[in-house]
């Protein structure tokens, strides 16, 4: 049929038949625009069906003839994938059994499409066969049983008993109907056309609406983005100087650069409405892509809260659903519902019950939404039929809120469609499936949602974005294809792993071979070289590092010029270009606080304001800090906790150094666990069972394992002392500020004074740093200055650190003379000393770190760290925009390869 | 001494052997000896001869080099057939023609149009071969479909151990015993074993299937075996003599100690060694023993014999005039020097003796055991954790692939069906960088080969160089390349050694020095087990006259170094070097080099050196997008206050912290009591960052969190806020590695995003074709360039962490291969000792890795044509009492330090710099704040691009009730059959043919997606439809045949508010010259007053038909009839509504 009859049939109500939605699409949308052009204002539609829609209408036609004996539906897709789901769920142990099942539902259509008629695939079951074809093979008969059983027809089946019935439709006699597109019809197709035309159809094989001129040119871009730019710089210039023109670009790789080419193209095409996300203005160009539906946040936020009221749901999926715009209030009160997820990871919770989070809602004040959800009843957890779970999780979904009231964009509003009527086709796999549990139930649904392409509707664009076989069959009028590299065009075989290799060459299915796969991209490549005004074929020289040549199907295009300018161009690059000079401003100091101020932060805050008076700035004034989030066990603030909370216990319990010695092992080790069962409420009851179980039932182990290495190697060696404070609160007046603390230890010395200990679970300062001109292990320091000014008479005469950690339990301290602590420094003892005497320590303390808390106090905030170690353990570098000091032996070895 | 004459033979003769397309080969083939055009032949060579392409395997180790490969076998192709002319004179040239000629005729012969189809060509990489098993056997691989392979694992590896860990019981003593070997801290401990899933394609070597004391006793033999094999060697160099003689030495040192010296325990332990006859026997009950005569012979910690001033009271020997006898003092004393002296002339003896000291014990520990047998219990439970993770998350790490690929293989009945999609079982493999290959890599080759028997047809082709093994840290295994080549075989085929010697890069002088330089740094010897690849000198063809040498900088610090590095480029440049290559062993090493370079404004090409997560902008867009994801964060909030784009003073950001903490920050902004406390430019900014960000914002949900945070960034100014092209391109990459990690506009897992965001790198503003290149060592393999620097030497690596295991397999001097394994230092207590089995492997591993450097710096030196520069910062030694200021002794591990030895022999002696004055070397000025001006705004956007007026939303319908489907499939099924009834006529439906419908119309229904359950009840209700409207009067009338222009299901289109709109209409017919436009409604009305319902219903659709109404009159403006609207509903009594239209 020639161009003129094809316009012809479409204006004549012919039905025409394309191989896929988007060619059909186009042809009405062609149609369309032509008969407008023409002036008119009404006409009959064009009457265009893609493949499987048309045989859906044929086999209505064969159902009212009754032609089918017995009358069977034809099984919707939903059923027909739930069947392979559940078929290859129950029969292999799989990584990802979806997916296994859909190749085997692809596999099945190949093989209908493919076979001679009553070819049957039960003899490749057989031993003998790859694992994967007889794997398939048993899969098969499983899925045929279910699906006679269910006493329907499927898809892939429905041609061929269409074609046996075609001699009983009236309907088809004299029907006309044109093939247009089909590059390689199948046996399955072929003979269904040989039946219709056995029944009186007319039908016609159309080539396409061809008659462009076919200007062809190949060009080499330097880089895969540089090839990207170049094309919708040519988009952007043909669509602005020939407005309604249509554009195509294809590209061979699109579903793997989505991402990237969705950028290009905001910002190239229309940066005005990338501006815009919240807007959803109509771009001018359209990709042919669309989303999966758990991908689509409405519809995420529906299976989440489906999947929340059979079980309890991961902290993330959790915490991304409070944050969803898809709630109640959801757009005013998602920043406040963060921070409950928040405090569930900072629990180390990683599930939560819908239940639990109703309450922990109500416990912040969300009170509707904790409300609804509090007397929202969860569907039950028996069996039920499809239709019923449908049922009930619409109301689940209504009494949680979903989908919150926001005023719904048109893709929103598409959205909701899309999952109601997901909801709809899950309720019509009753005929498959009877009744499913819960579990089942819900893992049915999610595998039904991710299945669903959705793409909202919009008004068509000018440039088309497309996959190579999208592309094909359209016309444009300038169509450019990228990516046509010799090494990616013709496209590399790819035939179905489940059905045997050489069945597949034998009845010729495409790509199962290289020389189809060339004949195939010849022909395609033909087709493309005449489906617009202006063909462009590109490829990147440049890959991964290496020359790349073109296509050899390219290659006698003539050449055309590389593409001119400079590919960093766009929004960004005009902002970049606009840079104005940032003049530097020395903003380092905050407002001063009042003197005397009561500072959160205790002894920290002159510790790092030592360190970076920045961190301490940010730590305790802005009171920015990252909370831990633990990932398997106890942070080490926890381990912490539970250490001092053990020790104090213990002194409670033991109070002297005499009584210490008196123990034999058996009873320090009894009174080791009295204090190491007392520690365990320094956590609350929900974090042990936030736990995992062994990590919570090993820590008494270590506990007592630390203690006891502490006890026994250090302070059992000390001359007499006797523990006179644990966890003692102090007050500090220092430098204007008012700190306030806890100090762990105070032990009163035999022979007069008073010994300061802190405990520290890492590595503690030496002496000699607490001295330094920025001092580290200031906490010690302060301690002795608020012994002393609370009790003068006290005379403290040692300051130590323990050294917690297991396999290097030790202490560095200071004492003001060898008998207070022998294994102590000593000021003036030796050349590591670090002060001639113990007044220099305490007018240290006194006056440096008084002039630390001055500095804090007078708003110094200056980025200026100690060392590198300070920003490897600090939080703030997004804030304090800190160029990182390279670290000593950051030398990594990397691969840095493919 | 070979002659260069002779190795210029041997060499030809092995190119044209390993051409012989019917025998299976191992090449070594030095750096320049042209081994891929040697590969590329033999391809061309089997193309000559197989029935097709797929019979070919060619594995190489980078993409890079496959695609170079397949491209350049594919230029000898078509330039063959193109006839290009040949230069006779190049020899590889003419022998390639020939090759591809045949390789033609056999292509035009089998019709495989390779140069059309290049792809046919199967040269892959390794981890490409086990993804092509993958694909093609989902089932036998158990895999089901092909996941995403990453690169970084890390995170699914971490997830794994979480999930075990939180699944296991309270009182597994497994999980106790690690546990509580670390300390309980089970966040190292997951990270300790995360990093063993992701090795677990070495674990075959681990005995995981057994435990309990026989496994344990075989552990322990194994140490026993290398303790005892060590000894041996020992006693073997010691002279017997030398031994004896030291009965003396010991006799009165012991004397000594054990009077005047007061340690009877020495004088035990030196007596013991005399009556053991000087030397304690070979076994490893002896160790200790050996330790103390060691110690007591060696120097603290080296490998040297005391020298003479060392023999002192510490050792026994008393100082002059001491000790009971004076002369016997003196004797003694000159005696054990003289000894001393002498056994350091025994080559190896101070080293082995030295070895002693750190040779395992033949026992664990019980608490090491205990961590060992918990260990090895676990990792299978861990690895099956890992694979519910992959299900999970629908990633997988490639060494899934591998294993999975070795799984299927070794079960199928013919391996040859699962390969590369080709239904005839490879017949040649060809495998490039060899010497690169792993364990598990050379069992894939295994099971590729098993079955394959000598003179077959089959081949095997390995290439490829042991001194350029350099991917330890990928498990490369330089030993399976020197066991192929002493044994003949790799793993069942034989295959023939060959070795190439010509250097077809390098000029003369280059190669010269190599072959000298060489020669020292690597060892004398082969030694597979310890990775020692001895030197192959080669010969040189480029013989340029008057070619430059090799230099060597020695430069005091990283700026010197970038400096001397600028200076050769530059002169590189004015010399007109085509290409000029910075290699660097490390990226870090890079840090002075880069900026320098771009500060002396020469371009260069660097591909995944700079790291863009260290640069400001790309920490901006990181907390931009957490500041946009996760409200709650409140350093991302003031962070984003305080970015160029914002830039809040101290004082400001202060006002907003004092707000409290109760409230997200940035919802403050949005308080206007807050913000009337800020100053007016505070108050000015943030309101410009609140306008920028509200689009961003409000479009949650509908648009990516990748495409709102790049909205944002632009509306924020954030590239005018950049200081340098690289972080426009790095946010380009930033927003495109977001929009992968976001799952519905959300970030399930930051920490793998923010892992990933630091392993993107800067490309600079270069090409990947400019003239300089920079690159790591590693990614240099294979490539030449004219002039090579290689900077950094003097730096050592960094080693990794330390594994929970370290294990070897030792293959012993009988030929019996042992395992030995070790556990980390438990970590317990007051104080813990490292695990001496531990420490031995770590010393070995250490080893190897000391050889690998010298290889790397091999791989260097080797890449250059022409030119070869050496720059190291080796540090200085201040000048002392006793010497003056030197250069320091180059740290270990650093390339440096295999060079020093003879570095006098290469590099002219160079003084030492002075020192820097103290005020070189200030602290850095603290960061100001840069901020863009409040009134700078953005350049005006392009025109928009015109696009089609979009249809007018047109009514949205009630939304979609799925509730209502089943009475939806009712609508349509009666619909369908009342187009049934417009066709046939109603005379053909009788009451008998309406009532036998009911089969069809389940059917129908079925198909519409009916609810199962109400499928009969609702074709009741169609029928009952139907059933009416054939009795009906009305009904009878609508489809009566004497109206005229009657249709039904009327597909119309037309123009409305500027669009295109498709509408159907039900049925429409002319009767008395009205025109009827009808809709048929096939709801019921169970309740009173069906005209009620019924005047709602107009209500309801009058709109609608209203529309079909104006498409109509716009079908034919001409047509002036009247029109008139009906709704019929069959099932309601009365059911009947009419209007006119206009």
């Amino acid at each position: 049929m020639s161009p003129p009859d094809f316009a012809a049939a479409l204006a004549a109500g012919v039905t025409i038949v394309t191989p896929n939605n988007r060619l059909a699409r186009a042809l009405v949308a062609r149609h369309d625009e032509a008969m407008r052009e023409r002036g008119a204002r009404a006409w009959p539609a064009a009457r265009v069906l893609p493949w499987q829609a048309w045989l859906r209408g044929l086999w209505q036609d064969a159902l009212a003839a009754d032609a089918l004996d017995p009358a069977q539906p034809l099984l919707a897709e939903a059923a027909s994938a739930f069947l392979w789901d559940r078929i290859v769920g129950e029969t292999a142990t799989l990584l990802d059994p979806r997916g296994a099942a859909e190749r085997a539902a692809e596999a099945w259509t190949l093989f209908h499409a493919w076979r001679e008629p009553d070819e049957s695939h039960t003899a490749w079951a057989r031993a003998g066969i790859a694992d994967d074809v007889a794997a398939f093979a048993r899969w098969a008969d499983r899925y045929a049983a279910s699906v006679a059983a269910a006493g329907a027809v499927d898809a892939a089946h429905a041609a061929d008993a269409l074609a046996a019935a075609a001699t009983r439709i009236p309907a088809w006699r004299d029907a006309d109907v044109v093939l247009a597109g089909f590059f390689a019809p199948t046996r399955q197709q072929s003979r269904l056309v040989a039946a219709l035309r056995a029944a009186g159809t007319r039908v016609a094989e159309a080539a396409l609406p061809r008659g462009r001129a076919g200007r062809t040119q190949r060009v080499a871009c330097a880089t895969p983005q540089a090839e990207l730019v170049a094309a919708l710089r040519a988009a952007r210039a043909r669509c602005a100087a020939e407005p309604g023109a249509r554009i195509g670009l294809v590209f061979g790789d699109l579903d793997d650069r989505r991402h990237e080419v969705v950028a290009a193209a905001d910002d190239i095409l229309c940066p005005e409405i990338a501006a815009r996300p919240d807007a959803e203005s109509a771009r001018p160009y359209a990709l042919s892509l669309g989303t999966r539906l758990p991908e689509v946040p409405m519809a995420a936020a529906a299976l989440a809260l489906v999947a929340w009221s059979a079980a309890p749901l991961p902290v993330e999926a959790a915490g991304a659903l409070l944050r969803s715009p898809y709630l109640p209030d959801g757009d005013r009160a998602w920043r406040q519902r963060a921070r409950v997820a928040d405090a569930w990871r900072e629990q180390g919770i990683r599930e939560v019950t819908f239940a639990a989070a109703a309450k922990a809602l109500a416990e912040t004040g969300d009170a509707a939404l904790a409300n609804a959800w509090r007397s929202a009843a969860p569907p039950p957890a028996g069996r039920q039929s499809p239709a019923a779970w449908a049922q009930a999780w619409r109301a689940w979904l209504t009494a949680a809120g979903w989908p919150g009231e926001r005023a719904l964009a048109s893709s929103e509003w598409q959205a909701r469609e899309r999952v109601l009527e997901a909801l709809g086709a899950f309720a019509a796999l009753g005929g498959v499936a009877h009744t499913l549990a819960r579990d089942d139930a819900v893992r049915a649904l999610r595998a039904a949602f991710a299945r669903i392409v959705f793409q909202p509707e919009a008004p068509p664009a000018p440039i088309q974005i497309l996959g190579v076989l999208e592309a094909s069959g359209l016309d444009f009028d300038l169509l450019w294809l990228a990516g046509m590299a010799a090494e990616r065009w013709p496209q590399p075989v790819a035939p179905s792993p489940l059905l045997p290799l050489a069945w597949q060459r034998a009845r010729g299915v495409p790509r199962s071979d290289a020389s189809g796969a060339l004949a195939f991209a010849r022909a395609v490549t033909a087709a493309f070289a005449h489906a617009a005004d202006d063909v462009i074929a590109s490829h990147a020289v440049l890959v991964d590092g290496f020359e790349r040549a073109g296509s050899a199907l390219t290659a006698a295009w003539p050449a055309g010029g590389a593409p001119e300018g400079d590919p960093r161009a766009g929004r960004a690059w005009d902002l970049a270009v606009a840079r104005p000079p940032l003049p530097p401003l020395a903003d380092d100091t905050a407002p001063a606080l009042p003197a005397g101020v009561r500072v959160r932060g205790g002894v920290d805050v002159v510790e790092s304001q030592s360190a970076c008076p920045f961190q301490a700035y940010g730590h305790h004034r802005l009171r920015a800090r990252a909370a831990p989030v633990p990932d398997a066990g106890l942070t080490p603030l926890e381990r912490g906790a539970l250490l001092h909370r053990a020790l104090a216990a213990f002194w409670e319990d033991v109070r002297t150094h005499a009584a210490l010695a008196a123990l034999d092992d058996t009873a320090l080790r009894a009174r080791i666990d009295a204090a190491v069962a007392a520690a365990r409420p320094a956590l609350g009851a929900p974090r042990w069972r936030s736990l995992p179980p062994p990590v919570a039932a090993a820590e008494n182990a270590r506990l007592a394992a630390t203690l006891h290495g502490w006890l026994t190697a250090i302070e059992r060696e000390r001359p007499p002392f006797t523990v006179i404070a644990t966890e003692a609160d102090a007050t500090l007046a220092l430098g204007g500020l008012d700190l306030a603390f806890r100090i762990d230890r105070v032990d009163a010395l035999a022979d007069g004074g008073t010994a300061i200990i802190d405990y520290k679970s890492g590595r503690v300062p030496v002496p000699k740093r607490w001295f330094a001109l920025r001092p580290a292990g200031t906490q010690v320091g302060l301690y002795a200055l608020a012994r002393a000014a609370s009790d003068p008479d006290a005379r403290v005469r040692a300051v130590a650190y323990a050294q917690l950690k297991a396999g290097s339990v030790a202490v560095a301290g200071l004492a003001a003379d060898a008998h207070a602590w022998p294994a102590l420094r000593v000021p003036g003892g030796d050349r590591h000393s670090p002060v001639a005497r113990w007044e220099d320590a305490q007018a240290f303390w006194r006056d440096g770190y008084g002039e630390i808390a001055a500095a804090f106090r007078a708003g110094h905030a200056a980025v200026a760290p100690r060392d590198a170690k300070v920003c490897a353990y600090c939080d703030l570098q997004p804030l304090c925009r800190v160029q990182l000091l390279e670290e000593a032996g950051d030398d990594d070895e990397d691969a840095h390869d493919d | 001494m070979t002659t260069d004459a002779e190795l210029e033979r041997a060499d030809r003769a092995a190119r044209e052997r390993a051409l012989d397309v019917a025998s299976s080969f191992v090449v070594q083939a030095p750096a320049g000896s042209g081994k891929t055009g040697l590969l590329i032949q033999r391809v061309l060579a089997l193309l000559a001869v197989v029935e097709r392409p797929e019979q070919i395997l060619a594995m190489t180790f980078t993409r890079k080099a496959a695609a170079e490969m397949r491209e350049r076998v594919l230029r000898a192709l078509v330039d063959a057939a193109a006839d290009v002319a040949v230069d006779p004179a190049r020899d590889y040239d003419v022998a390639t023609r020939a090759l591809a000629q045949a390789a033609l005729a056999n292509d035009h012969r089998r019709e495989w149009q390779l140069a059309a189809n290049p792809t046919r060509l199967p040269i892959v990489t390794i981890d490409a071969l086990a993804t092509a098993f993958a694909r093609q056997a989902p089932v036998a691989t158990g895999l089901g479909a092909l996941p995403a392979f990453v690169e970084d694992a890390a995170h699914l590896h971490r997830a794994a151990v979480r999930d075990a860990l939180a699944a296991a019981a309270r009182d597994d003593p497994r999980w106790r015993a690690l546990l509580l070997h670390v300390d309980n801290d089970a966040e190292a401990l997951s990270a300790l074993l995360a990093h063993m899933l992701a090795r677990r394609d070495q674990w075959r070597a681990l005995p995981l299937a057994e435990a309990g004391p026989e496994l344990r006793a075989k552990l322990e033999r194994a140490l026993r075996v290398e303790t005892q094999t060590a000894l041996v060697r020992l006693v073997a160099l010691l002279p017997a003599d030398l031994a004896r003689a030291l009965v003396a030495h010991e006799r009165y040192a012991a004397g000594w100690f054990d009077s005047d010296g007061g340690d009877p325990a020495r004088a035990g332990l030196l007596d013991a060694l005399a009556d053991a006859g000087g030397v304690p026997p070979p076994s490893a009950e002896a160790l200790a023993l050996w330790r103390a005569l060691a110690d007591w012979l060696l120097v603290k910690g080296d490998a040297r014999f005391r020298k003479s001033t060392g023999w002192n009271v510490n050792f026994g020997f008393p100082p002059k005039g001491e000790g009971p006898d004076a002369t016997a003092r003196d004797a003694a004393v000159k005696a054990v020097r003289a000894w001393a002296a002498e056994a350091a002339t025994v080559p190896g003896l101070a080293a082995a003796l030295h070895a002693v000291r750190t040779l395992p014990p033949p026992c664990y520990g019980d608490p090491a055991w205990t961590f060992v047998a918990g260990t090895l219990a676990l990792l299978k439970p861990l690895a099956g954790q890992l694979e519910l993770v992959f299900a999970r998350t629908g990633e997988t790490d490639f060494a899934e692939a591998t294993l999975r690929a070795l799984a299927a293989l070794g079960e199928a009945a013919d391996p040859g069906e699962l390969l590369l999609a080709t239904d005839l079982r490879i017949a040649h493999i060809l495998i490039d960088e060899f010497q690169d290959t792993s364990w598990a890599q050379l069992e894939l080759v295994g099971r590729l080969t098993s079955g394959w028997t000598a003179g077959d047809g089959r081949t095997l082709f390995a290439v490829g160089d042991p001194m350029q093994s350099i991917y330890r840290f990928r498990e490369a295994e330089v030993r399976i390349f020197l066991d192929a080549l002493a044994t003949g075989r790799v793993n069942d085929v034989a295959v023939e050694p060959l070795h190439l010697t010509r250097n077809f890069r390098s000029q003369a002088p280059l190669v010269a020095w190599v072959n000298a330089v060489f020669a020292y740094v690597f060892p004398g010897a082969a030694d597979p087990a310890r990775g020692d690849v001895p030197y192959a000198p080669v010969l040189a063809t480029q013989r340029a006259a008057g070619a430059p040498v090799p230099t060597v900088d020695l430069v005091a610090d990283e700026a010197e170094e970038a400096r001397a590095v600028v200076r050769h480029v530059r002169a590189a440049q004015r010399e007109g070097a085509p290409e000029i290559a910075i290699l660097v062993r490390a990226r870090s090493h890079l840090a002075a080099i880069l900026p320098a370079l771009r500060a002396a404004g020469i371009d260069y090409a660097a591909i995944d050196l700079e790291s863009l997560a260290d640069r400001l902008a790309t920490r901006d867009l990181m907390t931009l997008a957490r500041a946009l994801a996760r409200p709650s964060d409140r350093i991302a909030a003031f962070a984003l206050l305080r970015a160029p784009w914002c830039g809040l003073t101290l004082a400001d950001l202060q006002c907003l912290a004092d707000a409290g903490v109760g409230t997200p920050v940035l919802t403050l902004l949005d308080d206007d009591d807050v913000c009337a406390r800020m100053s007016a430019d505070g108050r000015a900014r943030s309101a410009r960052l609140r306008a920028a960000l509200a689009p961003a914002l409000a479009g949650r949900g509908r648009a990516t969190l990748a495409a709102r945070a790049r909205a944002a960034w632009l509306a924020l100014g954030g590239p005018a806020c950049a200081d340098d092209v690289l972080d426009l391109d790095g946010a380009q990459r930033f927003f495109t590695l977001l929009a992968r990690h976001e799952r519905a506009g959300d970030v399930p897992d930051w920490r793998a995003f923010a892992d990933a965001a630091g392993r993107l790198f800067a490309e600079p503003p270069g090409d990947a074709l400019q003239p300089v290149q920079v690159m790591t060592l590693h990614k240099a393999k294979g490539l030449e360039f004219d002039t090579v620097i290689l900077p950094g030497l003097a730096r050592a690596t960094a080693r990794g962490e330390d594994p929970p295991l370290r294990w070897a397999v030792r293959e012993q001097p009988n030929g019996v291969r042992t395992l030995l394994l070790a556990p980390l230092t438990a970590r317990v207590g007051a104080a813990s000792e490292r695990d001496p089995v531990y420490a031995y492997l770590a010393a070995l591993d250490r080893e190897q890795d000391d050889a690998e450097t010298g290889r790397l710096l091999y791989v260097g030196c080797t890449r250059a044509k022409r030119r070869l520069h050496l720059v190291a910062a080796p540090g200085v030694k201040a000048a002392t009492v006793k010497e003056p200021r030197r250069w320091s002794i180059p740290r270990k591990r650093s390339a440096l330090a295999s060079l020093w030895p003879g570095i006098g022999d290469v590099a002219m002696p160079m003084e030492p710099p002075a020192a820097k004055a103290a005020d070189e070397v200030a602290p850095p000025a603290p960061p100001p704040l840069l901020r863009l001006p409040l009134d700078w705004t953005a350049p005006p956007l392009p025109p928009p691009l015109p696009v089609p007026a979009a249809a007018a939303a047109g009514e949205r319908g009630p939304p979609f009730d799925w509730a209502q489907a089943t009475a939806a499939a009712i609508g349509t099924v009666a619909h369908r059959l009342f187009r049934q009834i417009a066709t046939e006529g109603l005379p053909a439906w009788s009451a008998e043919r309406v009532a036998g419908a009911a089969g069809r119309v389940m059917a129908e229904l079925a198909g519409e997606g009916a609810d199962t359950a109400a499928c009969a009840a609702a074709a009741d209700v169609v029928l009952a439809a139907i059933r009416h409207t054939c009795a009906d009067a009305r009904g009878r009338w609508l489809f009566a045949r004497e109206h005229a222009d009657a249709r039904s299901e009327w597909a119309l289109a037309g123009v409305e508010d500027g669009g295109i709109a498709h509408v159907t209409l039900d049925r429409a017919f002319v009767a008395d010259g009205v025109r009827w436009i009808v809709d048929f409604k096939t709801g019921r009305h169970e309740g009173a007053d069906p005209a009620a319902f019924l005047d709602r219903e107009q209500e309801r659709y009058r709109a609608q038909l209203e529309r079909y109404a104006r498409f109509v009159r716009a079908l034919d403006p001409d047509d002036a009839r009247p029109i008139r609207l009906g709704l019929y509903h069959p099932l309601v009594p009365g059911g009947w509504r009419e209007w006119a239209y206009d």
